[in-house]
């Protein structure tokens, strides 16, 4: 039951004042019934006392009454008597209904007073003048009054007695109200105690909870004795805790998740700390790139605006140089014509002369070069090492940098003293650099090339003024002669004498003027490829004999000798070119020895095939520095003792090409001052003429050796030797060489008809690069390339042109397959002899195809079917049939 | 009698001018070269020279301007040949100084009339 505090305290009070109220109240009633009692007992006592008192007086009476009568005999006395005896009697009565309780008293009066009263009762009437009796009497009222003292004692002790006792009772029951008073009180304070108890403790548990929660710790109190209104403070207080505890829960989870939050926030503001300092270091590395790119576009701006090479080259060299912040450095052009890299700028080099020409397959540089890819290497492999401040190798970390725009133009080798490598970024930093130095540098070299072609062009340009100058010249002086004469002739009539003289001239000046359009005109169309070659077999002797007459004829100051070697075959060729060939050298031989002498003509056989003309003149001679040039259209050697022969420049020029034509050779060796021998060679057979063929000819190539030249380019002399045996066996003409640069002149000299070209040569230039250059040149393109490598790179090597691909070791049978085959085809025209279908046309064609042959045109011609092939598009060999 | 001097580095036209000129009044000498010409000058104190523009070493013009330049020839009369057929060569011979200029080929004649009409 729950009851409130109030409640239990005033239930409290309540109880205790009325407990203590019942026991006052008790105790009063008591008190009073006691007094009462005791009043009662005391009047009980006084109406005893007077009762006894009257008694006594009765009694007395009675016996005086008794004593009277019988002194007496008196009858009114004995009616006293009984009326005193009725009287007591009637006292006696009423006293013992008084005395019930006190049995001593009422003994008394059982045994005493009632006895007596029974004696006197029983003795009145018989006492009369009884003495005994009277004594009797005596001493019965004698006992009586003993016993009437005795009962009065008695009552009074009695009465004392119980009035002691009733005071007694009284103190007792005050006592005990006072000890229960006390008790109540006692117990009131212990109930008080205990109601307040669980209260207090609970109001304890409830301070203590309250006081720890003021502290922050909130915690339920379990356990609650009462159930007044502390409970409620207690259900209330845990209410509050337990909202508390929400709340702090509540706000625990809310700080947790603020904490969270905060966490979060924070870790959201580092992030955002970070992202800034990102952003601020990608600020800074944009503004660090924004830099590098102005630094770069101002760089490839001055690149760009430098056309001229050597400024160029100095600008990129020490922009590259800051940009990489190296203090070693080398600049290389690369010369595609003798395939090194040349240096042309460099800084801090230790022995810069081991790097002034480095080739493709040397040294990191040409590596980079040749592989086209950045190469950065660091300390010791580096080549551009120089020596530290205090003579130890410096630590130098090295960067190569190809410079590559299309085709490789240089390379940049750059290095760093102190520094470990160069990073990644470094790289591809100095790699774009590098890049834009290679546009500008391309640039550079083509805007070189342009204004050295403009050159040139203007170089011709003048030259062919000045040739159209001299040509006019030339022309016109002739002319001037022969139309001078002829108006002298017509006008000034001269004698006959004179006249001869002046008819000579002419005729001479004509021949003259006519040789001179004669070159003039061959050049020309030797240059434009419309030369008309006719080949008949030719008596070269007689040839020459027939021209020395000519010549002979011109100058009384030389003398002619004719040596001819007994037995020399007839060459195929064209007898009207040889013969302008040989005019051309023997009025040179003549006009070059102006003091007259001896010119000596020799025909001899230099060789299997060939057979060679020397026309030697013991004139000026040519000195060695012209000597390379002398067969350049135009050149002239323009030294004093010669100024006055003139001369177009063209003779050589056209001996020159039209002996290549004729598929020969032409050279000449000469001492400035001593005279000269111009040599050139005829090929006995030859068949090359028919590259200068138009489509529709009639001669069938044969697929006969014949005598065709075959160039072998090989540097193992055994091999080679070898290769030349079995070919020369075969009937073909051979000419070898074992390196690169040789082969190239030694294949645009003698025009071969087919090249054996092994692929690993010594110096320069490999197979391959030989044979791009080959390709590449219009002259040579044509020539059929076979070639003969230890190297199985066959696919390459036909997709790169090449007409077949020989892996080493091979068959002497095999070479000399292939180069027939090879020829066949090179030669770009069968002959099918023999029958003739009318639509044999497209079978020949789809097998050729089928074989790899590209049919460029079918000529039926009466007996013979021409087959014309087109050269470039020759691939023998192909995978699809072995 | 008047000296005329021709120089050309070609014998025929060589042959050819004094032929032309041999029957008339004249005393000729012949250089092939501006050298020799201009040693030659030296030596014969020409009246007239018939030179040829394109030579070797010293050309025509440079000859001509040479002689033009110094006093002590400046008057011997010289006439220019080329075998040139332009506007410029008319132009430099005006401005070497020559006197008159003729272009191959030319008539005989009527050089020998141009001269005649200087001496």
């Amino acid at each position: 039951m729950k009851l409130k505090i109030q409640t239990k305290i005033s239930l409290g009070f309540f109880s205790v004042i009325t407990a203590m109220a019942l026991l006052i109240i008790g105790g009063q009633i008591y008190t009073n019934i006691i007094t009462t009692q005791a009043r009662t007992a005391a009047n009980r006592y006084s109406d005893a006392v007077n009762l006894d008192a009257k008694l006594i007086v009765e009694i007395r009476s009675a016996e005086t009454a008794v004593k009277d009568f019988w002194a007496e005999g008196d009858n009114l006395r004995l009616v006293a008597f009984r009326n005193s005896l009725q009287k007591s009697r009637r006292y006696l009565g009423q006293l013992k209904e008084l005395l019930t309780k006190d049995t001593k008293a009422a003994a008394i009066i059982n045994d005493s007073i009632e006895p007596y009263l029974d004696y006197l009762d029983s003795v009145v009437s018989k006492g009369k003048g009884n003495q005994q009796l009277t004594k009797n009497l005596r001493r019965r009222i004698n006992s009586s009054i003993k016993a009437e003292s005795l009962f009065f004692d008695q009552l009074g002790a009695m009465n004392s007695q119980t009035m002691n006792s009733y005071i007694n009772l009284s103190r007792r029951i005050f006592k005990i109200t006072f000890m229960l008073i006390l008790a109540i009180a006692l117990l009131s304070i212990i109930v008080g105690h205990l109601i307040t108890k669980s209260t207090t403790a609970s109001l304890r548990i409830l301070t203590k909870g309250i006081r720890s929660a003021s502290t922050g710790k909130y915690v339920l109190i379990e356990e609650i004795q009462t159930s007044d209104e502390v409970k409620d403070l207690v259900i209330a207080f845990n209410h509050l805790v337990t909202t508390v505890q929400t709340n702090e829960t509540v706000l625990q989870h809310k700080n947790e998740e603020l904490q969270a939050q905060d966490e979060e926030l924070t870790a959201q503001n580092e992030e955002i700390l970070a992202q800034q300092e990102e952003l601020q270091q990608a600020i800074a590395s944009l503004t660090k790139h924004e830099e590098l790119l102005s630094g770069l576009y101002k760089f490839s701006q001055t690149l760009t605006q430098t056309i001229e090479l050597d400024d160029l080259m100095e600008i990129a060299f020490n922009g590259i140089l800051n940009e990489a912040e190296a203090q070693i450095g080398a600049f290389f052009l690369y010369n595609s014509e003798s395939g090194m890299l040349e240096m042309k700028n460099r800084i801090g080099l230790l022995h810069p002369e081991k790097l002034s020409n480095i080739s493709l397959n040397n040294s990191l540089t040409g590596r980079a070069g040749l592989q086209k890819k950045v190469l950065a290497v660091s300390f010791p492999e580096g080549q551009l090492r120089s020596i530290g401040l205090r003579g130890e190798l410096a630590m130098a970390s090295e960067i190569y940098l190809p410079l590559f725009h299309g085709e490789l133009l240089g390379v940049i080798a750059l290095g760093c003293t102190g520094k470990k490598e160069f990073s990644v970024e470094e790289q591809k930093r100095l790699s774009s650099l590098a890049d834009q130095i290679a546009v500008a540098l391309h640039n550079s070299l083509a805007h070189l090339e342009i204004r050295r072609s403009l050159e040139r062009i203007q170089e011709v340009d003048q030259l062919k003024s000045e040739l159209i100058n001299t040509v006019s010249h030339e022309l016109r002086t002739p002319l001037a002669s022969i139309y001078g004469f002829a108006e002298l002739l017509l006008q000034k009539h001269p004698g006959e004498t004179k006249a001869q003289k002046y008819i000579t001239t002419i005729y001479n000046e004509s021949l003259r003027l006519s040789g001179l359009i004669n070159n003039f005109l061959d050049l020309q169309r030797i240059e434009n490829r419309h030369l008309e070659i006719n080949t008949t077999l030719v008596d070269l002797c007689a040839l020459v004999k027939s021209s020395v007459e000519i010549y002979q004829g011109q100058s009384s100051l030389h003398d002619f000798k004719i040596n001819c070697e007994p037995d020399l075959p007839q060459i195929n060729t064209d007898s009207d070119r040889v013969a302008q060939v040989l005019g051309n050298l023997l009025s040179n031989a003549i006009k070059y020895s102006p003091a007259g002498g001896l010119i000596e003509i020799t025909v001899y056989r230099s060789s299997v095939k060939e057979v060679a003309v020397a026309v030697k003149d013991h004139g000026l001679g040519i000195p060695a520095d012209a000597i390379p040039n002398i067969f350049h259209p135009f050149f002239r050697v323009d030294n004093s003792d010669r100024r006055q022969i003139g001369g177009t420049g063209l003779g050589l020029a056209i001996c020159h090409k039209m002996i290549r034509v004729l598929g020969g050779d032409i050279g000449v060796r000469s001492e400035h001052g001593k005279g000269s021998v111009f040599t050139f060679l005829l090929p006995i057979n030859n068949a090359s003429a028919i590259r200068e063929r138009t489509a529709g000819g009639e001669e069938t190539t044969a697929t006969s050796p014949g005598d065709k030249l075959i160039v072998v380019v090989e540097d193992d002399p055994a091999m080679a030797e070898l290769m030349e045996e079995s070919l020369n066996s075969a009937g073909y003409r051979t000419q070898f060489t074992d390196n690169g640069p040789e082969a190239l002149a030694l294949i645009e000299r003698q025009s071969p008809e087919a090249i054996i070209l092994d692929l690993i040569l010594p110096g320069p230039y490999d197979g391959w690069e030989i044979m791009r250059r080959l390709k590449k040149d219009k002259s040579t393109a044509d020539i059929p390339i076979i070639i003969s490598s230890s190297l199985d790179q066959k696919r390459q090597g036909l997709e790169l042109g090449a007409a077949d691909y020989l892996v080493k070791p091979f068959s002497s049978n095999k070479l000399v397959e292939s180069v027939n085959k090879v020829l066949t085809i090179a030669s770009g025209v069968i002959g099918l002899p023999g029958q003739r279908r009318p639509d044999i046309e497209g079978p020949i064609t789809d097998l050729l195809k089928a074989k790899g042959f590209v049919v460029k045109e079918i000529i039926k011609e009466p007996d013979l079917l021409v087959v014309v092939l087109d050269n470039s598009a020759v691939h023998i060999g192909s995978e699809s049939n072995k | 009698m008047a000296k005329i001097l021709i120089v050309d580095d070609e014998p025929a036209i060589r042959f050819l001018i004094s032929s032309a000129l041999e029957d008339e009044s004249y005393e000729l000498f012949e250089a092939a070269d501006g050298k020799e010409a201009y040693d030659l000058v030296g030596s014969i104190k020409p009246d007239l020279i018939i030179l040829d523009v394109m030579m070797p070493g010293l050309t025509g013009y440079e000859l001509c301007a040479k002689l033009k330049q110094n006093p002590a020839t400046q008057s011997i009369i010289i006439i220019m040949l080329t075998a040139k057929g332009q506007e410029q060569d008319k132009l430099q011979s005006r401005q070497a100084g020559a006197d008159h200029y003729l272009r191959k080929p030319f008539s005989p004649m009527e050089l020998l009339s141009i001269i005649n009409t200087y001496m």
